[in-house]
């Protein structure tokens, strides 16, 4: 290279559209990644000039390359829309870290599409079940689409460990979502509610995460879990939701009664508990409190007359003492 | 003796046993040795327990003789059925889920998920087997007497298949998990009896229910499946020589059966929380018929020639491929190794091999520490040197570089890289930019003769190694790799005496490229298969 071209790609001046784009590459995306957020800057910069020269399909290549590399060193989402409009027009990009190397931008595009979809789910409110599952199952079916492709961005930008294969975020999205529907549904019918938490289950296994598959199986265990209530004798299904277990004193003699009559023994344990469904036993806890909130109100009143004339006679006496000093 | 002559149940899992003579037993389901007497006395226990279940809920006589029919649905439907139920749900829960667990376990290291509980069906054993009281009450002509009407006997008919599936499923469980023939012939003795059990159930229960049926079906597929895997682990660990890539064909078959098996429990739209378990378990279970058939076609490659017995491979290839320490993915790549390794040291293959030992003489001499002024120091004898062919992991490499200062750039590249296959190390990768090494890889060569040292690790072990190493050099930005495959190099070790204690050295191309110690030990690997599998 003569000493003139390497000015001239090192200080932009005198290049066409097209060194342009080649400089984006060799001033910013082969120096490494740390150099990428420059390179975004550079492809930005070829985009405009190609923009110019009437380049539309190197325009458009520079666009998708500056938010490409713009997105993977920011995580800033804007950029993914910006490659969402510009990769159904190209039939091929520049792989990540290389000038020669292409991809299908099919491929980029999809797990773009994908990524829109969970940036959606972090806009939701986290309690409103039933929506966070819609959004997870919508990013399933994203990533779905590209089921077999190996990921492109996730090992540059990612907040979880399942950056390896869009099989793998596939099963993880839809485990979260069959999760959500778990927790939105059991309080109208925990029946359904262990249906989708079976599906939960099965999805996180599928994509190895050990930590939210235990939860699953826990929460499963819990939500199929049926126990007779020791007031109403009603038999209800979901522990820790509909059914919970109280502190209580257990006899042996009681436990040989409910055996002899053949009851539920499992209403009782004999450590010091028994099982009432949730509207016996919140009936008994608000009760509980009423009676508390009671009493703590008598007391008061009680009390409060009582502290009144104490610091009336307290007040009595500094006035004395105060007098006292005068006098002396 | 009467009880001989009467059908004689098992009183540890209540299976039904064929008549053996000398009234001295082992069940056929789940191995337990027992005699006619322990049956008998079990058999009586169960008939006094029903009879004051049944006087519980009834009263005094508990017959369903002395009862008009109306009655005796009332009682059943009021007092027999709930309670029933709310036995077998509670008995049930406390097993947790056991769906998702594989059921067969082969005779080698096959891929499982995580999980941090154990399988119930091996884990509450005692509690699966206590059952039985509640399976011989649900079986019973007292309790049976109750049920009038046809739904009712449907639900008594469900519960019980409930019941004696998961004392079945316990037993194939824990008699494959033994990985002996005996065992794998009594798993697959249980998975027959559930085949019928499904069989009689599909044309009642599952035609009541289409969702159910296609799930019955499909476990049906399932069972015929795991059988079929309990055969060729009864065929490969029957003590004898085996022809390895039958079995592992029937393997592979099995696992494709699997496969499609869990698309069908899938699509069954029968109730996702009992079937989708089972469809993690199916998948884990055709990875295993996957990892047995890779073994098996692997006993030919390595052990074909022999007359080794495939449990005995399979113990002596275990520890020289990782044991417990590496992934059985991983295994299974590094068991192809291995035997791509022995057939070119048989001369069978070729591979990409540099032979160059001309610069071993004066490394040795270079290596060995001499006094220095004659006076201090350490003055070694080279006392033995060993010459070998050293394996090492091949991968294409491309990777950006900076150039220039004032304007800095940067430029594509394309190298080869290479690491030390017996201890593949990030410090041990070399890449190299020399032509003729990398012309010479071209070229193939038999290493029947010379002593070959043995990898002992995968191209997925070795492919994160040379990527680790990649990262870790600020030299090569953007790296990319593709494995290409295993080559060997000329190597030595020197033995030197005169110091305290013998000391060895060991390199590889005059140094060109790194090695580790550990690679000469793996001589003797090569050397101990040959011999052994010939």
């Amino acid at each position: 290279m003569s000493l003139l071209d390497s000015i001239k790609k090192g200080t932009g001046i005198g290049l066409t559209h097209s060194e342009h784009y080649q400089r984006a590459f060799e001033r910013g995306v082969l120096l490494g990644p740390q150099k990428y957020s420059e390179a975004a800057s550079l492809f930005e910069e070829a985009a405009r000039r190609a923009g110019q020269a009437g380049d539309q399909l190197l325009q458009l290549r520079a666009s998708a390359n500056a938010a490409l590399y713009g997105f993977i060193c920011s995580g800033n989402a804007q950029h993914l829309g910006t490659l969402a409009q510009t990769l159904p027009h190209l039939p091929e990009l520049e792989v990540i870290g290389s000038p020669t190397e292409m991809m299908p931008a099919g491929a980029l595009l999809g797990e773009v599409v994908a990524r829109l979809a969970e940036v959606e789910i972090g806009q939701l409110n986290g309690a409103d079940h039933f929506s966070v599952a819609a959004a997870h199952d919508r990013a399933a079916g994203a990533f779905k689409a590209i089921f077999m492709a190996p990921l492109i961005t996730y090992r540059y930008q990612s907040a979880d460990q399942h950056v390896e294969t869009a099989q793998s975020r596939f099963f993880y999205h839809q485990g979260l979502g069959a999760w959500h529907q778990a927790l939105g549904t059991v309080a109208g019918s925990p029946e359904a509610a262990a249906e989708h938490m079976g599906r939960a289950l099965a999805a996180f296994r599928q994509c190895n995460d050990a930590r939210w598959s235990d939860d699953a199986q826990a929460w499963l265990a819990n939500c199929r879990m049926k126990r007779t209530c020791w007031m109403c004798h009603r038999e209800l299904q979901g522990a820790t939701v509909h059914f919970k277990s109280y502190p209580a004193t257990v006899t042996p003699y009681v436990s040989s009664v409910i055996s002899q009559l053949g009851q539920d023994s499992s209403t009782l344990d004999a450590r010091g508990s028994v099982v009432l469904c949730t509207p016996c036993g919140s009936a008994l806890e608000r009760q509980a409190d009423a009676y508390a909130n009671l009493r703590a109100q008598e007391l008061r009143a009680h009390y409060d007359g009582q502290i009144a004339a104490l610091n009336a006679a307290i007040a009595n006496l500094n006035a004395r003492i105060a007098a006292l000093r005068f006098v002396r | 003796m009467v009880a001989v002559a009467s059908q004689v149940h098992c009183p540890f899992c209540n299976a039904a046993q064929p008549v053996q003579a000398a009234g001295a037993y082992t069940c056929e389901f789940c191995l337990q040795p027992f005699s006619v007497h322990d049956a008998q006395r079990e058999e009586a226990r169960l008939v006094d327990e029903i009879k004051a279940w049944v006087e519980q809920r009834v009263g005094p006589g508990g017959s369903a003789s002395g009862v008009d029919i109306a009655s005796r649905a009332y009682i059943f439907q009021q007092k027999v059925l709930p309670d029933l139920r709310r036995d077998v749900d509670r008995s049930l829960e406390r097993l947790g889920g056991y769906g998702q667990f594989p059921l067969v376990t082969v005779p080698v290291r096959a891929p499982v998920q995580q999980s941090y509980t154990p399988n119930p069906l091996v884990a509450y054993r005692r509690e699966i087997l206590s059952l039985k009281g509640l399976k011989a009450r649900l079986g019973s002509e007292e309790v049976i007497a109750f049920a009038t009407r046809d739904a009712d006997k449907l639900a008594i008919r469900y519960m019980d298949r409930h019941l004696t599936s998961l004392v079945h499923l316990s037993n194939v469980a824990e008699a494959a998990a033994s990985r002996t023939a005996r065992g794998y012939a009594a798993a697959r003795k249980n998975l027959e009896v559930m085949i019928e059990d499904v069989a009689q159930s599909l044309p009642t229960e599952g035609a009541q229910d289409r969702a159910l049926g296609a799930f019955l079906y499909a476990l049906q597929q399932r069972y015929q499946a795991l059988a079929e895997i309990c055969r060729i682990c009864e065929e490969a660990d029957s003590g004898n020589p085996i022809a390895g890539a039958p079995l592992a064909e029937r393997a592979e078959a099995a696992a494709a059966n699997l496969s499609v098996t869990a698309q069908h429990v899938e699509a069954s739209n029968y109730a996702p929380a009992d079937t989708m378990p089972v469809v993690v378990a199916i998948h884990q279970e055709a990875a295993a018929a996957r990892a047995l058939g890779r073994w098996l076609r692997a006993y030919d490659r390595i052990a074909g020639r022999s007359q080794v017995p495939f449990p005995v491979f399979v113990g002596d290839v275990d520890g020289l491929t990782g044991g417990g320490s590496v992934g059985p993915e991983a295994q299974a790549e590094l068991l192809d190794a291995v035997a791509h390794v022995l057939n070119a040291a048989r001369g069978i293959a070729g591979v990409p091999a540099v032979a160059d030992f001309n610069w071993v003489g004066a490394w040795a001499e270079q290596a060995r520490q001499k006094k220095s002024f004659g006076m201090f120091g350490v003055e070694e004898q080279l006392a033995h040197v060993e010459q070998f062919m050293s394996p090492f992991w091949v991968a294409d490499i491309s990777f950006s570089r900076k150039q220039g200062a004032v304007f800095a750039s940067g430029q594509e590249q394309r190298a080869v890289a290479v690491v030390d296959a017996c201890a593949p190390a990030p410090q041990h990768v070399v890449v190299l930019e020399s032509a003729p090494l990398v012309n010479a890889l071209e070229s193939q060569a038999s290493l029947a003769g010379v002593p070959v040292a043995m990898p002992r690790s995968s191209p997925s072990q070795a492919s994160a190694v040379l990527m680790q190493a990649l990262r870790g050099r600020p030299e090569y930005l953007n790296p990319r790799l593709r494995i290409r495959g295993l080559a060997f190099f000329g190597a030595a070790m020197a033995t030197y005496t005169g110091g305290a204690s013998p000391r060895t050295a060991t390199a590889c191309l005059n140094s060109l490229v790194s090695i580790d110690g550990f690679a000469a030990t793996q001589i003797q690997t090569t050397h101990q298969l040959l011999q052994r599998y010939g």
